[in-house]
């Protein structure tokens, strides 16, 4: 699939739409599609990975008694996985089992290209930079900047409004009051976020950006 | 996930039919030696004209990539290759002048680069590049990490998520590298022995679990 | 913050507008003056505290000014620990030393959270799950370098602070007093042997703790805490105005009441010269003698283990006890606390952003943010393929690409930025921009605004913008013919207009043979920044509010216009001029 060749003969455009908005490139890599949920309006970019096959196998009492497929990961709404990042749930040993553990990444979210995630929670309103390692069971709280090339360990909480950067990760500053915010001027702000062009900031809604991608 | 009203599903997989097509146009390694307990996953790769040998147990996840272009490479018993991860000699990024110099002082023979032995146990993360000679027992190479040409590393190291190893570095076993490139030595495991076997039992029944999720396409690579 | 090009800082005037124009003497107007007459430069020492992003600056409606970080005062509301999101009452704050006092603890070496690890052995479990460690996740160093492992996963920082490194329990304050006083006793009792026997012989039955190593800190801090104690105890034996026995009617209080009312010259009594206090002088009462010998131990170690054992300096100042010097006395560092803050413009007290005390809240109650007062001013690269042949253009095949490397400008070819105005304002607003024609620096580069003076539209809803025909058609935009146009904007929308900017980077090194020679010396770091300050003034009419124009003036009837003014200066960082 991810061949050049069949990029150029692929007559139906880099992405496929789904009923509730979610764009998801034909070159991304997923397994375990049965397991993973996309809230919609969200964007997986060619190369992702995501790993719904590593799914939780502690059988979970369900209250009507028929089997139900167990969720590895859920993402929320316009999210954009940018190319060549890795999404796999976290595991960790329990009561003697391995175990994985789901992942939940909320809206507008947006990750950077070549990140790995294994956190356990990323909340609302992410910028995640490029080439980011989140390592396991890491939780990520609303309104977080983490600068690229980022390495946070496994199990760090990071509070909400904060910019945390550097190899082991650490809070070095606080996102302005304005994170997010985009004035009164969606739609007519080249942005600040990294390449210019996008009409999106950095932590806000990312609609804009979502419908730009094609 | 009754949470959300629709959640929506990515179509179901169709790439598994074109599995076959890919693998036929990669130039496959003269000799591969498959231990019959290893997995592995769908779009792994494993290239390169000169053997492989995968131990008992090993396991390549999705798009790992084992190449032996250059010089072959042995994975011990127990090796778990992630997801993007890049074993072998020449998967390492475009190398600057300085280093591509030092690679081919050592293909020349005075320090050992004849190939990538990965020993029992060894775990290399999602996006790792080996490219070393050898890595001892029970190493992790952590996410993003890459490990030069030629390095020797000990056993039970760890290389930290997106540490970068110089080519020919040797490490001595229980070396930390972290911080991008400093280096301590693991006192914890090397006073408690008993925290290294409870490590290597929760390898091994990872080991285990992956063999529970992950569907097994070595039978592919075996014919 | 470190920003991805291209990126636009505001400076905020406020440390100009500080020094009150009261204070001021007439060669500080006269240096203002010239001041005025001065562009803004980016590399002055002092801009790297007047540059925010927009994100970062709130707006007074009061003082209808830009409030930076410097420029409000903060009030805290709530402590909480950033690791496990308790909110720590400000009581504890100030007892406890603003750490947390759960199990929240970082990795001493690396400074990553340290996690709490069960070591039980499988074989042989215990009731509680334990022994428990402290582990780092990410550099691998854990309590057990240091010797110490805890009974239980909970209250991890009372357990730590009961035990030294090596395991030996740490004595309580009672214990410390007691075994201050039964050495206190050993060394009177040894003084007394002393004169009775001869000097040479030497206390035989000498104290273990005397052979032991040092005190340690804890040690000497309790007992140079204890020996002020008795020495204030000793110089005010009632202290009228101590805090602790201001019962009521109690004899101190009485005292005290007396003292207030009574006359001068009991004051003047007991203002009486107080006798000095004397210091500690002996190792009991706290003294801390410097002896060689711990500074030889120090140096065999690193002799024999190398500077491998040794703390970096961060690593040592991150340290409770500021004399650690190996890795075996590291101590995990309890997680510092973090503070919710509310803004208040500092001359006028407003308040400016008041966040919801709850700490899992991100909402605010108040926040009046700059963003949403001031244009937000944009740059990009003029997409290549609209702008029109610079003669130099096909030579250049980085231009020729579809996305422009912003950190490898070339020196002397003119490159195109666009710069956007977004306006959040109901109102029409008619902008100046002014730029030094060469950038400030080094490094010159030639900046020109092809179009300095254009109009903004108001930010009305999307759908009156549907409605009304009202666009002015008269400056047509160049956009849309594809042709750079000095005086013409380039392309404007519902509530903004963007212009383009002439940027000719300069040369990282002089020409040779254009006798710059003497401008031969070594560039700085960061010298090839091509930041360009450009002034923003804005005008623009708006209904004059009552409400701001302060009571009792019937002015500001509704419908009434205003003018109003606004200026400031920003830097637009465009990119990095490429080494050639």
């Amino acid at each position: 699939m991810s061949r050049p060749a069949a990029r150029k003969a692929a007559p139906k455009g880099e992405y496929i739409e789904t009923d509730s908005g979610n764009k998801v490139s034909r070159r991304s890599a997923i397994t375990g599609t049965a397991n993973i949920t996309l809230g919609g309006r969200t964007v997986i970019m060619a190369d992702v990975q995501l790993r719904g096959d590593l799914h939780p196998t502690r059988s979970v009492p369900s209250s009507s008694g028929k089997e139900v497929t167990p969720t590895s990961i859920s993402i929320g709404r316009c999210t954009v996985i940018s190319t060549g990042s890795v999404i796999k749930p976290p595991c960790r040993i329990s009561r003697g089992q391995v175990h994985y553990y789901p992942m939940k990444i909320g809206d507008n979210v947006f990750v950077g290209a070549n990140c790995t995630i294994q956190a356990i929670s990323i909340s609302s309103h992410v910028h995640i930079g490029e080439k980011v390692t989140i390592s396991p069971f890491a939780i990520v709280k609303e309104n977080v900047k983490i600068l690229p090339n980022t390495v946070i360990p496994a199990n760090m909480v990071i509070a909400s409004g904060s910019v945390v950067g550097g190899c082991p990760a650490r809070v070095i500053g606080e996102v302005g009051e304005g994170w997010g915010a985009s004035g009164g001027v969606a739609g007519g702000g080249l942005g600040v976020g990294g390449g210019g062009e996008e009409k999106w900031v950095e932590g806000g809604d990312l609609r804009e950006l979502v419908r730009s991608i094609k | 996930m009754s949470a959300q009203p629709a959640p929506s599903r990515p179509g179901p997989d169709r790439r598994s039919s074109t599995v076959p097509k890919r693998t036929s146009i990669l130039p496959k390694p003269s000799s591969i030696a498959l231990d019959p307990s290893v997995l592995i996953a769908q779009h792994a790769q494993i290239t390169g004209t000169h053997p492989i040998t995968l131990g008992p147990n090993t396991v390549l996840h999705p798009h790992s990539r084992i190449s032996s272009a250059l010089a072959p490479v042995v994975l011990g018993e127990g090796v778990v290759v992630y997801e993007r991860a890049k074993v072998g000699v020449g998967l390492g990024p475009d190398l600057d002048a300085e280093s591509r110099r030092s690679s081919m002082r050592s293909s020349g023979g005075t320090i050992r680069s004849d190939g990538v032995v990965l020993g029992r146990n060894v775990v290399v993360e999602a996006n790792a590049i080996v490219e070393a000679a050898e890595v001892g027992e029970g190493s992790v190479v952590e996410v993003g990490a890459v490990l030069g040409r030629g390095c020797v590393v000990g056993k039970y190291c760890t290389i930290s998520p997106s540490s970068i190893v110089a080519p020919n570095t040797r490490l001595p076993d229980y070396t930390v590298v972290y911080g991008g490139s400093e280096h301590r030595l693991d006192k914890t495991l090397q006073l408690r022995p008993e925290i290294l076997d409870a490590k290597m039992a929760v390898h091994r029944k990872q080991l285990e679990m992956f063999k529970k999720l992950v569907p097994n396409q070595v039978a592919k690579w075996t014919v | 913050m470190a920003q991805s090009f291209p990126y636009t800082y505001y400076a905020c005037d406020c440390y100009d507008n500080n020094t009150s124009t009261s204070a001021k003497r007439a060669s500080q107007i006269l240096a203002e003056a010239d001041e005025e007459d001065r562009t803004f430069d980016p590399r002055n020492p002092r801009s790297n505290y007047a540059l925010y992003p927009l994100e970062h600056l709130l707006y007074c409606d009061d003082c209808q000014q830009i409030r930076c970080p410097r420029c409000v005062i903060e009030e805290t509301l709530n402590w909480y620990c950033p690791s496990c999101l308790f909110e720590v009452p400000s009581s504890v704050v100030k007892s406890d030393g603003n750490r947390c006092t759960r199990n929240c603890f970082n990795c001493p070496v690396c400074i990553s959270p340290m996690t709490v690890n069960s070591i039980e052995n499988p074989d042989a479990p215990s009731a509680t799950g334990g022994p428990y460690i402290l582990a780092c996740p990410y550099c691998h160093w854990s309590t057990i370098e240091t010797g110490i492992e805890f009974e239980k996963h909970t209250g991890v920082h009372g357990q730590l602070a009961r035990v030294a490194n090596g395991g030996t329990p740490v004595p309580t304050p009672k214990e410390r007093e007691k075994e201050r006083e039964r050495r206190k006793e050993f060394e009177a009792r040894q003084r007394d042997s002393r004169n009775l026997l001869s000097p040479s012989q030497d206390s035989p039955t000498s104290d273990l703790h005397r052979d032991s190593a040092l005190p340690s800190r804890d040690d000497v801090f309790s007992n140079l805490g204890a020996f002020y104690k008795s020495q204030i105890e000793a110089q005010t034996p009632s202290n009228p105005f101590s805090a602790h026995d201001l019962n009521f009617s109690s004899p101190s209080a009485y005292s005290r009441i007396m003292n207030l009312y009574s006359s001068a010259g009991a004051k003047k009594q007991k203002r009486g010269k107080p006798s000095p206090m004397r210091e500690a002088a002996s190792e009991l009462e706290g003294l801390h003698v410097y002896d060689t010998v711990s500074d030889n131990a120090a140096i065999e170690r690193i002799k024999r283990d190398g500077w491998g054992s040794t703390l970096s300096q961060t690593q040592k100042l991150a340290q409770i006890d500021p004399h650690a010097n190996f890795e075996d006395e590291l101590r995990p560092i309890a997680t510092l606390l973090c503070t919710k803050r509310s803004k208040r413009c500092r001359s006028c007290r407003h308040i400016l952003s008041k966040p919801e005390s709850k700490i899992t809240s991100t909402r605010y109650k108040i926040k009046v943010l700059a963003l949403s007062h001031i244009p937000r001013l944009s740059i990009r690269a003029l997409p290549n393929n609209a702008a029109p042949s610079t003669p130099s253009a096909p030579s250049t095949p980085a231009f020729s690409q579809q996305s422009f490397s912003y950190s490898n400008l070339r020196s002397g070819i003119p490159t195109h930025f666009l710069l956007q105005l977004s306006n959040p304002l109901f109102d029409n607003v008619r902008v100046t921009l002014a730029t030094p024609s060469t950038t400030p620096g080094k490094i010159q580069t030639r900046v020109t605004i092809l179009c300095p003076q254009f109009e903004v539209g108001a930010n009305t809803d999307v759908w009156d913008d549907a409605l009304s025909s009202s666009v002015p058609s008269a400056t047509r935009s160049s956009a849309a013919d594809g042709q750079i146009e000095a005086g013409k904007i380039w392309d404007r929308g519902r509530n903004w207009t963007s212009v383009v900017i002439e940027v000719v980077p300069g040369f990282l090194r002089p020409i040779t043979g254009f006798g710059q020679a003497d401008q031969a010396d070594e560039l700085d770091e960061d010298d090839d920044l091509l930041e360009i300050p450009i002034f923003v003034r804005l005008e623009f009419e708006t209904e004059a509010n009552a409400e701001e124009r302060g009571l009792g003036d019937s002015r500001g009837s509704k419908g009434e216009k205003e003018q109003r003014e606004a200026a400031f200066w920003t830097v637009v960082g465009a990119g990095r001029i490429a080494a050639m």
